[in-house]
């Protein structure tokens, strides 16, 4: 084992490949760092670990928020699949975060290619996308190429055959609620992400949280309570100055993020408000006290287990249910 | 090879079509009253109205085509009169010669020839030939086959005069000079082969003879020349059969010979059979019932090369394919699949059609397969060879028409937007219309974005009717319940005034107050009042989108 570590990356950090595997040599690795250096060893081999896979082939796209990006190994990575998981009242947030990831991804892709989006059907709770909506936040709606079908599950079924596709800017499906085994997402995840390999197209699931892996990275979004309205400079009494028409300053939606799983990066959590005129995502500071946790449905969720945050720095929100 | 002509001669067809839809023209009297009016067609030639065609009614009451319409007016002052329409005229023959390909294969419209010389000539069109030699027998004979003919004319509504030949200028003076007998005299009252025998052999002597007693106009000749001819004393055909044809044809010119030639069958004269219609279809017939779906994909991939190749051949690209199976026990079954824009690759036939044959039911085995182009256009070779990736329009278009094939037509849209205040209204999903290169058609300004009024990301296709907490007059919302969830607000601004167009609001309609609401968890809504408490109205509460 130690010997195949060895001849396949000769040049940096060879010998700490050929220890990593070796579990007394680690832990005594660990004893003798500093937390610092020990972090950025972890991170180095991480990396290592991670070309080995294949895993870094992917290009990444920075989001220019510092923490998010260290988290993400350098951003979010374009041709992979990523899964957006919200509590169903929350749809609003939801599609709003994937539509701030979606201009960051378009600032990376030919300007003429459409984006698929397959919604949820129209007459459910979620609503429809609204055209107005999605232009006031900089989404061209003549780009998108929507997908109307009823059954999540069909959706689900042609996103690989979407996924194929070359020439899209990338494809947004929305599965709410499907009850599914999580064998069904394995699989799902993986036809997904071989397809979006191939043909470098970058896909977002939106819906609700369920019991899915696989996929290059999971969120949890809600909406954040300290953004929204203020930030437009609106009085918090309620009618605006005028007391008639909005006052015409831009407001940024914000939203309580927490990267439950990145493939090649750790999971972290933080409050992200949206510029949609700068297209620039900025990080809030930590809200007060009695921010509510972050609501998860049903309880038990068996989510993807985190390392041990003895190692990384902001681990104690990625919670297991 | 002898053969057996049919003229069949329409000589009132568009003035019969006039009368068929009398009723969807508005200057025309209504039908009741138009049938007891002689009606004639007309086109203006030299500044002057000439008749082109003439009804029934209008023929025996002497109006006859060529005439003036002042000298027809003079005569039936309460005639009707029309336009003519030649290429209407041109498109109900062809229209019956495709009919006629019933009763064999070779048909022909017989077009007007364009003499310009004069008017005897106008009317000499209108009618269809039929070669009907080897194919009579399979309606019993000649006789039957035009009784069935004339039958059926008749029921369509069209006045019409069969004649039957050896050859097509015989059969075409018979049509319209012969009498009864004469028209029916080749038919032959068995229908053996024999009789045939003699159309080719002896056929001249005795096509002379049936023709002798008619006029020379019988030998479409033109006015001008007939006149000539009958200053010197020639009437009848068979005035010229006998006479030496050189000083015939220096004095009147060598068009009566060939002419006369052409219908005593010394000159071969034939028509130009109309190319029938094929359909684009592939079909496989199984000696076998076919039930492994290995061997159904294997069909239907032969399928979609076939027709491929087919319509590579004829140059053609089609918009919907129909993939047919038979079964044993004899249902019939269809699948369409409809393209985004037109095509005819086999490898994207079989692409589209790669999950078509889990749809195949076939039970007790399938007995026929067959495949089907519809809506073709022509579309000019295209060679694939040498483009090394597939280009980003082709690639799209291709994903269009695989999510279509798989998820159903009309299930890939487009968002548009309409110029309209009202949030449900402002936008409607359209089919992508692929012919347009790009999808640059962007959002026109639509009046939100002239405002910086906020809109939500998510509308309601219905509104939820809310239960809240508020205060009157126009104050925005407190709390209110909806999923049984109760929502109490932090903040809110508004309101915007929306008014619904009264032009066009169905009753009902009234004006909304929006809102944008932030609960304490941080979601944003987009909320109304309806109902204006001023004006009495009891205001209701709807929930109608979210904020991002």
């Amino acid at each position: 084992m130690a010997h195949a570590g060895d001849m396949v990356m000769p040049s940096h950090s060879g010998p700490a490949m050929a220890n990593i595997y070796e579990q007394d040599q680690l832990d005594d690795c660990k004893r003798n760092l500093q937390p610092q250096a020990r972090h950025r060893q972890f991170c180095q081999l991480r990396q290592d670990v991670a070309a080995l896979d294949g895993q870094l082939a992917a290009a990444r796209l920075p989001l220019a928020v510092d923490s998010l990006d260290s988290a993400l190994a350098g951003g979010l990575a374009l041709g992979r699949v990523h899964m957006l998981c919200g509590r169903p009242g929350h749809d609003g947030a939801l599609t709003g975060f994937a539509v701030a990831l979606l201009r960051r991804i378009l600032t990376r892709v030919d300007a003429a290619a459409p984006i698929v989006w397959c919604p949820a059907v129209a007459t459910g709770g979620s609503g429809m996308l609204h055209a107005a909506g999605l232009a006031a936040l900089g989404l061209d709606p003549g780009r998108l190429l929507i997908v109307d079908s009823p059954s999540p599950g069909a959706r689900l079924a042609a996103l690989e055959d979407i996924l194929r596709t070359e020439g899209l800017a990338a494809v947004i499906v929305e599965y709410d609620g499907v009850n599914q085994s999580s064998d069904y997402w394995m699989r799902l995840a993986r036809r997904a992400q071989l397809a979006a390999e191939a043909s470098g197209v970058t896909g977002l699931l939106l819906g609700w949280p369920v019991a899915a892996t696989g996929f290059d990275t999971l969120w949890r979004i809600a909406p954040d309570v300290s953004a929204g309205l203020t930030a437009s400079g609106v009085n918090d009494s309620g009618v605006n100055d005028s007391g008639l028409v909005m006052a015409a300053r831009p407001w940024h939606p914000g939203w309580q993020v927490d990267l439950v799983h990145a493939r090649g990066g750790r999971a972290h959590s933080l409050r992200l408000s949206w510029d949609a005129h700068a297209n620039r995502l900025s990080e809030l500071p930590p809200a007060a006290s009695n921010q509510p946790a972050l609501p998860l449905a049903g309880g038990g969720l068996p989510l993807r287990k985190v390392r041990p945050s003895r190692y990384g720095t902001q681990m104690k929100t990625a919670v297991a249910g | 090879m002898p053969r057996v002509i049919i003229h069949a001669w329409f000589p009132h067809l568009a003035a019969e079509r006039v009368r068929r839809t009398a009723g969807a023209v508005s200057d025309l009297p209504p039908p009741d009253i138009l049938a007891t009016l002689p009606l004639v067609l007309t086109s203006a030639c030299h500044g002057a109205d000439l008749v082109d065609s003439v009804c029934r009614l209008a023929w025996r009451q002497g109006l006859r085509p060529g005439m003036r319409l002042a000298d027809a007016r003079a005569l039936r002052p309460a005639l009707v009169s029309q336009d003519s329409d030649q290429d209407a005229d041109a498109a109900d023959l062809l229209h019956l010669a495709h009919w006629a390909r019933r009763y064999c294969p070779l048909t022909a419209p017989a077009m007007a020839e364009t003499t310009g010389a004069g008017a005897t000539i106008a009317h000499d069109g209108n009618g269809i030939w039929l070669d009907v030699a080897g194919a009579a027998h399979l309606k019993g004979g000649v006789r039957p086959l035009l009784a069935e003919m004339a039958r059926a004319l008749h029921a369509a509504g069209l006045t019409v005069r069969l004649a039957v030949a050896p050859t097509c200028g015989a059969a075409w003076a018979l049509a319209r000079y012969g009498s009864a007998a004469q028209r029916y005299a080749c038919a032959g009252p068995h229908p053996s082969r024999h009789e045939y025998a003699g159309y080719g052999a002896a056929g001249a002597r005795q096509t002379g003879e049936l023709l002798a007693g008619l006029p020379l106009a019988a030998l479409r000749l033109d006015g001008t020349i007939c006149t000539a001819m009958a200053a010197s004393g020639l009437r009848r055909i068979g005035d010229i059969l006998g006479m030496p044809r050189a000083p015939l044809a220096s004095r009147f010119g060598s068009i009566v010979t060939s002419r006369l030639d052409m219908a005593l069958g010394h000159v071969n004269e034939s028509f130009a059979p109309i190319a029938p219609s094929q359909p684009l279809l592939s079909v496989q017939n199984f000696a076998e019932p076919l039930i492994a779906p290995e061997d159904i994909r294997a069909v239907i991939d032969r399928l979609a090369a076939e027709i491929a190749e087919i319509l590579d051949q004829r140059g053609l690209a089609t918009r919907r394919l129909q993939l047919g199976w038979q079964r044993v026990d004899g249902a019939v079954m269809a699948r369409d699949l409809h393209l985004s824009r037109p095509r005819r690759d086999a490898a994207g036939f079989r692409r589209l059609l790669a999950d078509a044959g889990e749809a195949i039911n076939p039970e007790f085995g399938l007995e026929r397969m067959w495949m089907e182009a519809h809506d073709c256009s022509p579309q000019a070779p295209v060679t694939t060879e040498f483009n090394e990736g597939i280009s980003v329009s082709e690639s799209r278009a291709s994903l269009i028409d695989r999510l279509v094939a798989r998820l159903g037509h009309g299930a890939v849209l487009h968002m548009k937007s309409r110029d309209c205040w009202q949030p449900e209204a402002s936008q409607y999903m359209a089919y992508p219309d692929m012919e347009k290169p790009g999808f640059e058609d962007s959002m026109n300004a639509a009046p939100h974005s002239l405002t910086a009024a906020p809109r939500p990301i998510r509308l309601l296709a219905h509104p939820h009717r809310l239960a809240v907490v508020a205060l009157l007059p126009d104050h925005p919302p407190a709390q209110f319940v909806w999923h049984r969830t109760t929502h109490r607000i932090i903040r809110a601004s508004g309101p915007e005034r929306i008014a619904p167009q009264w032009w066009n609001a169905a009753g009902g309609t009234r004006t909304r107050d929006y809102f944008r609401l932030q609960d304490e968890s941080g979601a944003c809504f987009w909320v109304y009042r309806e109902g204006l408490p001023e004006r009495g109205e009891d205001p209701a509460w709807y929930l109608h989108g979210f904020f991002a």
